[in-house]
């Protein structure tokens, strides 16, 4: 599936650009992005059905270790980079990612 | 993890489809508590948080309708429906015969009746009636004096025109042919609003003698006669004779009173005219003001009418007015038919519509096992019900283009046959409004068809089926099934005898006598120019005609009429007996036609009594008169008529004419109509210009109408002939509605019958395949193949017999009502009823055998394990 194909939204570029900062977890990124949770997973489903990022479920071991329920951790893919670095292109102009970028 | 936030988790993940669910809660559960291990003041409210759940679930339940799942549903439905071609094929039949009979009577009452007129403002249009309440005719012709009070009197209406249907030889340079050209008031085209395509209609002054010789053209005479030449305007033709001005030319689809006008003249207003109040030839067609209720004009009407009735008792006694709207009076006779038909279309749909959803019904119940099989992989209820509705939709679509196709063909055909018979039925068209029509009833259907079994077969209990594939479910609804099938024999009794009954009338009308012998003549009207007269020159005319015409080797024999039989046209007379009082209660009017020497023995009309008309019957001999058997039998008791003299009309100064010769009666309203009392005078004593020719042949009376041509062209080449006919073709014309109307109950018996069919097939198939184990066990206890077969063709007449009896009731109470359409044969014909229902139940056990088969071939080992 090529990136070009798919015009990511605002919304959605910052979530991937989150994912891609290194923040592995939904609410994590909620925090990073200032979106609610209710914008910031569903960003996260369009970006896993388009293979921008993948997901995984922590070592049940680690989890149960640590007496708590496991996790689900998103990462980008080498497509998800790709896209981003396209939709920063996009918007840059806006100039609105700055803010992301310097936090 | 504070409980209110877990309960909406919890909530959100009812709404994602059950293969995400787990992943759902946990991932949302995980987060939940992560969030619940940071130190509080960081901790953003944990409910909020959770709400975003919501939105999460939502969108992956919307991911289930994405283009790319609702191809896959489209594509799997195609599989499945290919795998069951049987099933396939049968219900796209239904539904495409269904659906494509609803379409096509849909688009024929859309075009008769709904599609306002084309005039403007239609629905302010009526037309009027003398109320003849003395002789019991409320819709008379209205005499011209009568229309001058009403319009004078009345202030209800903007208009109130008047026309006169009459045609003639109308002559545009080349060979002059027979124009119908109704005459019409000044505002005619006014009342009706429509203005002219090309110069202009009627003004006032073109009703004043001589200003009278203008035409305005139809559409039809413009195309056909004129090749459309736009510098028509202003031409000069010959109509009758008279030099006439074409001052304008009508737009398509404007033809008004009849399809085939050619042209309109006005109305000469003369005098003499304005005071005829005995002579009764005009249709009044009104305009009623606005703000003006049809109530009220009719009322005002009346008044005026009433005011006539004092002040002209010799001519108005009794006469009163009729007022309908203008679109009844067009499509009048047509209207109850159609609505009957639309509504019996209707029924048939729908009972093919619940047909198909049990056909549904027993294909979902033998797939109850993949069904589970998804289900146990996850699919949800949504999803297994939305497969099986692309199905069913996909299922009406197929229909619904195929039924589209049929209605087409169907309303062509339809139209066709009818187009003499139904008004305004040659505007049928499948247009965007009846496409539209089309998809609904198709959706509609789809919708209906495949929601309910979807519904009824997507709650399997996953376990127990694919354990066994249970034996219970859906017993339920067998019992509404079977009534259904009860509903569709009923019907199909109902309309099968009906179809039964007219058949037998058709046939019966085929087998009467006419009184004359229609093969091998072929018959023409002739249309003399004013400039005859005078008796003389008329009667030298046909005699030439005649003479050279039996000259003519194939000639057997001439004759001229000036009605011809079963032609639709005919004359009647009072009849006065000299010396005899006319017995009491008998109708004193008579038909009474004026024929030629040979006239009688052209048609082979037996004389039965003294003669029939001779050469010797002229202007300066006996007026004498030949009667029918009929008119002796009512007016002669003792059945000596000869010698008698009778005088015909109410002039008490016409001659004494003495009855010469008696012969057989003529059914010449046609061989479905009664014998009428008529008598015949020589038409050289009752002299006509505009008569009508019957030629009998030797061989085929079609290869004379050169001979015709030639004959009338040597007598005088300005006469018009016209409307070559044989007499066949003039029986078949009158039968033609007839004819229509069996053709068209007898669709529709033929479709209720096999939507019956499929019922009934559908129903046992169903019972078949749930009673397999049963049967497979009693097979391994040793009934036979043949008992079983019995017993399930028992199993489906069952059903059928009780329809057969509900439908035979129905038909015996309902049948009062066809009983004017019908023709030599009772209402209640015992033969009718009894072979008919018999037959009904004979192909029920043909469709009950193929399910029966399959019952007998059980094999009991693999039935028993199954």
């Amino acid at each position: 599936m090529s990136s070009s194909r798919h015009n990511i939204t605002y919304p959605t570029t910052l979530v991937l650009h989150a994912i891609a900062s290194g923040v592995r977890y939904g609410f994590d990124v909620a925090d990073r992005t200032g979106l609610q949770t209710g914008t910031v997973y569903p960003a996260l489903r369009r970006l896993d059905a388009l293979g921008f990022v993948r997901s995984n479920w922590e070592s049940e071991k680690t989890a149960r270790r640590e007496q708590r329920p496991a996790r689900r951790y998103y990462e980008i893919t080498p497509a998800g980079t790709g896209a981003l670095a396209l939709a920063m292109k996009r918007f840059e102009n806006l100039g609105r990612l700055t803010r992301v970028r310097n936090a | 993890m504070p409980d209110l936030s877990r309960a909406i988790v919890r909530f959100a993940s009812r709404l994602v489809p059950s293969y995400l669910r787990r992943d759902f809660r946990d991932e949302w559960e995980g987060e939940l508590w992560a969030d619940g291990q940071r130190p509080p003041d960081n901790r953003v409210r944990p409910v909020r948080r959770a709400l975003g759940a919501i939105p999460d679930a939502l969108f992956l339940a919307s991911r289930q309708w994405s283009v790319d799942m609702l191809t896959q549903d489209v594509r799997y439905a195609f599989r499945v429906l290919l795998q069951r071609r049987a099933y396939t094929a049968l219900v796209v039949l239904t539904l495409a015969v269904g659906i494509g009979a609803a379409t096509a009577v849909f688009s024929a009452i859309d075009a008769v009746l709904l599609r306002p007129l084309p005039y403007r403002d239609p629905s302010r249009l009526v037309q009027v009636f003398e109320n003849d309440r003395l002789n019991h005719k409320p819709r008379y012709p209205v005499a011209p004096a009568n229309w001058e009070d009403w319009r004078a009197g009345t202030h209800a209406f903007e208009h109130l025109t008047a026309f006169s249907e009459g045609g003639g030889s109308l002559s545009a340079g080349a060979e002059p042919f027979h124009a119908n050209v109704p005459a019409v008031a000044t505002d005619f085209f006014d009342t009706l609003g429509v203005p002219p395509r090309l110069g202009r209609t009627f003004v006032r002054a073109d009703g004043v003698p001589p200003h009278h010789r203008v035409l305005v053209l139809s559409d039809r005479a413009w195309r056909h006669h004129f090749g459309q030449d736009p510098q028509v305007i202003g031409r000069r033709v010959a109509f009758n004779g008279s030099d006439y001005q074409i001052v304008g030319v009508m737009p398509a689809g404007f033809a008004f009173p009849t399809r085939e006008v050619d042209a309109w003249r006005p109305v000469a207003e003369t005098p003499d005219l304005s005071q005829a109040r005995a002579l009764h030839f005009l249709a009044i067609i009104g305009r009623v003001r606005q703000g003006v209720s049809l109530q009220q004009a009719a009322a005002d009407l009346e008044s005026v009418a009433v005011a006539d009735q004092h002040r002209y008792p010799a001519t108005n006694d009794q006469r009163g007015t009729t007022m309908v709207s203008l679109g009844e009076a067009v499509t009048g006779g047509a209207r109850l038919p159609m609505l009957l038909i639309g509504a019996a279309v209707a029924l048939l749909l729908a009972i093919g519509a619940v047909n198909v959803a049990n056909l549904t019904l027993v294909e979902a119940t033998a797939r109850r096992r993949e069904i589970a099989v998804r289900a146990a992989l996850g699919a949800n209820r949504l999803r297994i019900v939305r497969q099986l509705l692309v199905e069913g939709l996909l299922l009406a679509c197929a229909g619904g283009l195929l039924g589209i196709v049929i209605a087409r063909v169907a309303v062509q055909a339809f139209a066709r046959i009818a187009v003499d018979y139904v008004p305004r039925i040659d505007h049928v068209a499948i247009d965007g409004r009846v496409l539209a029509f089309a998809a609904l009833v198709s959706l509609g259907t789809g919708v209906l068809f495949g929601l309910v079994p979807a519904l009824a077969a997507s709650r399997p209990d996953v376990q127990q089926e694919l354990r066994e594939g249970a034996r219970g479910a859906v017993r339920r609804s067998r019992g509404i099934r079977s009534v259904l099938v009860i509903v569709e024999f009923a019907a199909a009794v109902v309309l099968v005898i009906g179809a039964g009954l007219v058949a037998r009338s058709f046939w019966n009308v085929l087998r009467v006598q006419p009184g004359f012998a229609a093969s091998h003549v072929l018959t023409a009207s002739i249309e003399l120019p004013p400039r005859y007269e005078d008796d003389a020159p008329i009667v030298q005319f046909y005699d030439r005609v005649m003479a050279r015409l039996s000259a003519r080797s194939g000639v057997r024999a001439v004759g001229i009429v000036n009605n011809l039989p079963v032609s639709g046209n005919a004359w009647t007379s009072w009849l006065t007996i000299e010396n005899a009082p006319r017995p009491a209660g008998e109708p004193p009017e008579v038909g009474y036609r004026t024929a030629s020497p040979g006239y009688f023995a052209t048609l082979e009309i037996p004389v039965i009594e003294g003669r029939g008309v001779s050469d010797a019957d002229n202007a300066a001999s006996l007026k004498v008169a030949v009667v029918n058997r009929a008119l002796v039998q009512r007016f002669f008791p003792n059945g000596h008529a000869i010698g008698a003299r009778i005088r015909l009309g109410p002039n008490p100064k016409a001659p004494w004419r003495t009855i010469v010769g008696v012969v057989g009666d003529v059914h010449h309203d046609g061989p479905d109509s009664p014998v009428d009392p008529e008598a015949f005078l020589p038409a050289e004593q009752d002299v006509n210009s505009d008569m009508q020719l019957a030629v009998r042949a030797d061989g085929d009376p079609e290869a004379l109408v050169g001979a015709i041509r030639e004959a009338v062209h040597e007598a005088d080449p300005t006469v018009t002939v016209w409307q070559f006919r044989t007499m066949d073709d003039i029986v078949d014309e009158h039968l033609a509605p007839r004819r229509l109307a069996m053709l068209v109950i007898e669709a529709f018996a033929v479709l209720a019958l096999a939507l019956a069919l499929v019922g009934i097939y559908g129903v046992l198939s169903y019972t078949v395949s749930q009673r397999v184990p049963e049967i497979g066990v009693r097979m391994a206890l040793g009934a036979q193949r043949t008992e079983i077969l019995r017993q399930t063709i028992g199993d489906g007449l069952r059903l059928a017999i009780p329809g057969v009896v509900i439908g035979l009731a129905i038909a015996a109470a309902a049948s009062r009502l066809v009983s004017a359409v019908l023709f030599g044969v009772s209402p209640t014909d015992p033969l009718a009823y009894g072979v008919l229902s018999a037959g009904v139940l004979v192909v029920a056990a043909l469709a009950c055998y193929l399910p029966a088969r399959r019952a007998s071939r059980v094999d009991p080992l693999t039935a028993i394990r199954a």
